[in-house]
């Protein structure tokens, strides 16, 4: 769990929240079993055989299984570090992405909690450059401490528009 | 000369009264429409559109002030724009043909630090507009001098001066030697091996030769024929002057277009070129700026034909200059798996359709899985050209077989930097490296991995220490 005192700087690279995972795999699984349930029910009404009914049940099932299994490997590649001078994120399960992003170079940080990120208590901080290419969005941190941290970043980041 | 901030120095005034007329262009459709159904609606649509227009004309005032530029505009809800000239960062000129005719100008302002940093004054009198745009560039310059204050007491900069413009003869050999019709030529090269099998395995060989080298060398001439007018309208009269801290851009035959770009503000710089402008002399070059920060959209211009002998020349007006090296530093090559990798993926995009011949067509098209095997030079071409390289000012990467593409990034406008792993390249210890800058991230593939993984930390550092500077 980030810590949500001044301790960001320098503590070396942390994990997301571990809640992160329940929002991944319901974001990815949610629709994958609701199609699955729909198409089920709809199959059932019909009167369809009973095996095509099972396929559909047993291919939602294995969806949702997938989703909690990437969303736990995500987790697990998900770091990311607030150095003295720099935020470094690294991530991706089949392809390995890291990223530097001086304070410097800060334009703005947003913080965003969507309905499910409400409910789980996470927050998403999105942070900007004047390059629209820049990876910098660091999801699931503890709703608590996501100010703090915008804010510590904040107070890092320079004055000038700096492009 | 000393100015009263609070009180305007030009206006408030309208802009031209034809720019109730040339607004019209949502009318007329409209009116297209009323004459269809009935002589009477046509008219309350031209007479209901151009009364909208007047009055939105007629409420619509600028000022110029001594720090600002007001905008004001509305008639329920007045908005008020202000401008302080020391944001500005671009004011261009823009005359599409009507305008042109009208002896009329649009005048485009960018402004940093918002996205809707844009804002237009439409429609002005040619005259009118230049002159506002020279007095507000020098009121920008005084401003920024006050501002500064130390900086007037080195004593004036030196001003350099130069000029870069194209020939009708040499716009006309741009577009004929653009990359378009080149790629186009080496496709039908690697579709002849390809699908000879095709015409061997039935039908008359002979006839279907000649007669495909004569539809490709048409359309190839057709295909050149375009892009080179096209040049020729676009870029017409195109002229690049250096004044100063800025850049001053001049071309256009139909749309006029008159931009000026501070040099500061540069992102990065492409230069291209291919082997027909290489054996000639020539490269193409894009200088990319950023007038809105955060904003999607960037400007940028292009010289398109520049003699290969000019282009240091440029390049000290465009990239800040590296300390006691060569303008363009010799470039690092990539690993040897890189290479591997670079000659493997050409003869797998020449394999897939070949194979798919091969199968339509078996026995006799298998012949054609010979063609993949020029995916060999191809992909060592590309390994040769591809490399990076990086002083204390600027970070070059370079990549391309047939067109070459070179990247110049001042490192003081270095965003961010990325790498990129797939695991294919994670086998072989490579990444792809790229830099994030306003408007754009160049790239370089397949670099080794510890060298992009040192670039990723260091250059976006850099920036901050080389901007102290």
């Amino acid at each position: 769990v980030p810590t949500p005192s001044g301790e960001i700087f320098d503590a070396g690279f942390q994990s997301l929240d571990p809640r992160v995972r329940t929002l991944w795999t319901i974001g990815s699984a949610g629709s994958a079993v609701l199609t699955a349930i729909v198409v089920t029910i709809g199959l059932v009404l019909l009167d369809v055989a009973g095996s095509l009914v099972m396929v559909t049940v047993v291919l939602g099932a294995a969806l949702a299984l997938g989703a909690a299994v990437w969303a736990r490997l995500a987790w697990a590649r998900w770091q990311w570090s607030a150095g003295s001078r720099a935020l470094e994120l690294r991530h991706g399960v089949v392809i390995l992405r890291a990223s530097v992003v001086p304070y410097h170079r800060l334009q703005q940080i947003d913080v965003v909690r969507g309905p499910l990120e409400r409910l789980l208590g996470l927050a998403t901080l999105t942070l900007r450059t004047a390059a629209a290419t820049s990876d910098a969005r660091i999801p699931g941190i503890d709703a608590a401490s996501a100010d703090d941290v915008r804010r510590l970043l904040l107070e890092r980041a320079g004055r000038d528009d700096a492009v | 000369m000393p100015f009263d901030a609070d009180r305007p120095v030009v206006g408030p005034q309208r802009t031209h009264p034809l720019t109730v007329v040339l607004g019209l262009g949502g009318v007329a459709i409209g009116a297209i429409f009323g004459l269809v159904l009935s002589a009477g609606l046509l008219g309350s649509v031209i007479a209901l559109g151009g009364a909208l227009r007047f009055v939105g004309w007629f409420f619509r005032t600028y000022e110029l002030r001594a720090d600002e530029l007001v905008i004001s505009a509305g008639v329920l809800t007045r908005r008020v724009q202000v401008v302080p000239y020391q944001r500005i960062q671009q004011i261009d000129i823009h005359r599409s043909l009507l305008a042109q005719l009208l002896g009329l100008t649009e005048l485009r302002i960018d402004t940093a630090g918002s996205k809707e940093g844009r804002v237009q004054l439409a429609y002005l009198d040619h005259a009118l507009s230049q002159s506002i745009r020279a007095w507000v560039l020098a009121r920008r310059a005084e401003l920024a001098e006050s501002t500064t204050g130390g900086r007037a007491a080195d004593g004036p900069r030196p001003t350099p001066e130069a000029e870069f413009s194209l020939s009708a003869g040499r716009l006309l050999l741009a577009g004929a030697t653009s990359t378009g019709p080149v790629v186009a030529l080496a496709l039908y090269l690697i579709a002849i091996p390809v699908t000879a099998p095709v015409v061997l395995a039935g039908g008359d060989a002979v006839i279907w030769v000649l007669g495909g080298a004569a539809i490709a060398a048409i359309v190839l001439l057709v295909a050149t024929a375009i892009v080179a007018a096209g040049h020729l309208l676009t870029y017409a009269r195109f002229r690049v002057s250096v004044a100063a801290e800025d850049l001053k851009i001049d071309y256009g035959l139909l749309e006029v277009q008159h931009l000026t770009l501070p040099r500061a503000r540069v992102q990065h710089v492409s230069i291209i070129d291919n082997p027909i402008r290489r054996a000639l002399g020539l490269l193409s070059i894009t200088v990319h700026s950023a007038a809105i920060p955060g904003a999607e959209h960037e400007t940028s211009f292009t010289i398109v034909a520049l003699p290969r002998a000019r282009l240091s020349e440029l390049l000290a007006f465009v990239v800040p200059q590296p300390h006691a090296s060569p303008l363009l530093p010799e470039l690092a090559p990539r690993p040897p798996a890189a290479r591997r990798r670079a000659v493997v993926r050409r003869s797998l995009i020449i394999a897939l359709p070949a194979i798919a011949v091969a199968v339509a067509w078996f026995p006799v098209g298998v012949v054609s899985l010979l063609a993949s095997s020029l995916g060999v030079p191809w992909g060592r071409l590309a390994h040769r050209r591809a490399g990076h390289a990086v002083t204390d000012t600027i970070a070059v990467v370079s990549a391309g077989a047939v067109a070459h593409r070179v990247e110049i990034v001042p490192i003081a406008r270095v965003q961010s930097s990325r790498t990129r792993q797939s695991p294919l390249q994670r086998r072989v210890d490579l990444a792809s490296f790229s830099l994030d800058v306003a408007g754009g991230a160049p790239a370089l593939y397949d670099m080794d991995l510890t060298i992009a993984a040192r670039l990723r930390a260091t250059i976006p550092l850099a920036g901050e220490i080389t901007r102290a500077r």
